[in-house]
């Protein structure tokens, strides 16, 4: 546990500091493309970038920028000044909102996908199962969810294609981000089933008479989730953290819609902090996935962490 | 296996020459705005009264060869990446693997949207953008693959032949890896052309006139109800172009196929 949090935190550091240097190091200049387009001359970028404090000896940057990382300190925003720390924690709450719907519609259609495909089941629905999977994992989203815009919203008119302000308003998101998801999920969880339906201590369990339901809930399912488990945890990793695509092709408020529009006016310091946000999550959920996974599977506790 | 790599030349040729096909100039906008399929114009027109049809053809080579450039770029530096990530060093080969497990923290899209926040938007940042993203995954297949490919018996008889580290990476290494090679290139050209579009779909390509699948998504957006075809075709395209390659590269990577 112990062992676990610390590599967590190693690679919170090194994402930091691979992101300090990409935005510092790399061609490129952020502050000049800013700056230029709206005809600052040379001495304007120069002053811009003292007040920034970016001329500054590159080394005596790292230190700042970590000591305020420590304090939670993720600078400003050069568009309006505000603190970065302050913008993301106010979109924080769609972006959690979205990202669980998302996680549990891929839950449950994976795990049901999953299931239909590997137990025994006439070979007509077995196909469609199969199609769906495979569309899933590689229909783009942008165009999945357009198709989806236009079928639920333009033509039927059961339910609104963006916003954020009310609850019907997420239901076409989360059903396409989760759809989109759960092909990964339903791929993995599908190949183990496969392998464990023909464990032999599956057939003691039917012949020393369990039920089928018994020997689906205790002895297949929870041999057959533990690879789930990490792509579960994966997946949530990049859902929690913010969607980009969805939540701009469903004008959606978010931190990937945030990181878009700072993206789009270069920034800088605003697209650090969401992209170290991300980042955090994403190591968090792996690490609470990996923990989940030695908890339900005791063999995988005395392995090597 | 050679069916399918002929397959994938005859289109990729097809592909180079479809915008000779195209009835109208993919720019002019003379034309009624939004009109549905006719005999003039087959699968429509736009918001700005451009022809669908020579769009989309025009746009196929450009898409597709930003994706093609982007995964190329990407495979390079994955393969060299791949080679110094199995070093005889212990500190090389630490540090590499630490800096490959920490950039695949970052979700690739956010990867590409640190690229383009440097470089600004434009088709030649989008290329670097979705390069960027596939470089530390290819580092790690190719990674695995070698190592892989380091335990078995042909690679040790090599060694005791007591040929340079270069020859038996000539020889032996690539000879043996490059059926996981060929496979991966396919992955990763999907991931290319997939985020290249996307890249494309959110607005960041600099040149809204650009005949460009991704380009086509963004602008197709704004009047997708009442002409979701703008949309639609560049779309399919994309998937068709996934599905179509991830077919010919697993068939041309394993011959029992």
């Amino acid at each position: 546990m112990i062992a676990a949090g610390a590599r967590a935190l190693f690679t919170l550091w090194l994402a930091a500091t691979l992101v300090f240097f990409a935005l510092r190091v790399l061609p490129g200049d952020a502050i000049e493309g800013q700056l230029l387009g709206t005809g600052a001359d040379a001495e304007a970028v120069e002053a811009r970038r003292a007040a920034l404090g970016l001329n500054l000896p590159i080394t005596t940057q790292y230190a700042v920028y970590l000591g305020s990382l420590l304090r939670g300190d993720l600078g400003v925003s050069l568009t309006n000044g505000l603190p970065v720390s302050e913008i993301i924690a106010r979109q924080i709450p769609p972006t959690l909102m979205l990202g669980f719907s998302a996680l549990m519609v891929s839950v449950v259609l994976g795990l049901a996908l999953a299931l239909i495909s590997a137990l025994d089941i006439p070979r007509g629905v077995h196909r469609v199962v199969n199609a769906l999977i495979a569309l899933a994992l590689s229909v783009p989203i942008y165009w999945s969810g357009m198709i989806a815009i236009y079928i639920f919203a333009a033509q039927l008119n059961w339910l609104p294609s963006g916003g954020g302000e009310r609850l019907s308003q997420i239901v076409l998101p989360a059903m396409v981000l989760g759809f989109h998801i759960s092909g990964s999920i339903a791929q993995v969880l599908e190949t183990d089933l496969r392998v464990v339906i023909r464990a032999n201590y599956v057939m003691t369990g039917r012949a020393k008479g369990l039920s089928e339901t018994t020997i689906l809930a205790r002895h297949i399912l929870p041999n057959a989730i533990i690879p789930s488990i990490a792509v579960i945890a994966l997946q949530g990793g990049f859902l929690l953290g913010g969607v980009v695509i969805t939540e701009s092709l469903f004008s959606r408020p978010g931190l990937g819609r945030e990181l878009l529009n700072a993206t789009l006016q270069q920034n800088y310091p605003l697209v650090q902090g969401i992209v170290l946000w991300m980042t955090g999550v994403y190591i968090l959920f792996n690490t609470a996935g990996d923990l989940l996974s030695r908890w339900i599977d005791p063999r995988l506790r005395d392995a090597a962490p | 296996m050679k069916s399918r790599a002929i397959a994938l030349a005859v289109v990729m040729l097809g592909v180079c020459f479809a915008p000779i096909l195209s009835p109208y100039d993919p720019t002019e906008t003379k034309f009624t705005t939004l009109a549905p399929p006719s005999s003039e114009h087959l699968l429509g027109t736009d918001l700005l009264g451009r022809d669908i049809l020579s769009r989309a053809l025009h746009g196929a080579p450009h898409t597709l060869g930003i994706g093609i450039t982007a995964a190329s770029a990407a495979f390079i530096l994955g393969i060299i990446g791949g080679i110094i990530s199995t070093s005889h060093s212990w500190v090389v080969r630490t540090a590499t693997e630490a800096i490959i497990n920490t950039t695949l923290a970052f979700p690739g899209l956010a990867l590409a949207l640190i690229v383009l926040t440097l470089l600004g938007g434009s088709t030649q940042s989008i290329i670097v953008a979705a390069a960027t993203a596939q470089i530390a995954p290819t580092i790690r297949v190719i990674r695995a693959a070698l190592l892989q490919v380091q335990t078995q018996d042909y690679m040790m008889a090599a060694k005791s032949l007591g040929g340079s580290r270069m020859w038996q990476t000539r020889y032996y290494l690539l000879p043996n890896i490059l059926p996981t090679l060929t496979a991966y290139f396919g992955v990763v050209f999907s991931y290319c052309l997939l985020n290249s579009a996307a890249l494309s779909f959110l607005g960041l390509n600099g040149d809204p006139s650009q005949a460009d699948w991704g380009t086509m998504l963004y602008e197709g957006r704004a009047a997708f109800r009442s002409a979701p075809l703008a949309a639609f075709i560049p779309g399919m395209g994309i998937t068709l172009s996934i599905l179509f390659v991830q077919w010919a590269a697993r068939g041309i990577s394993d011959p029992r196929e």
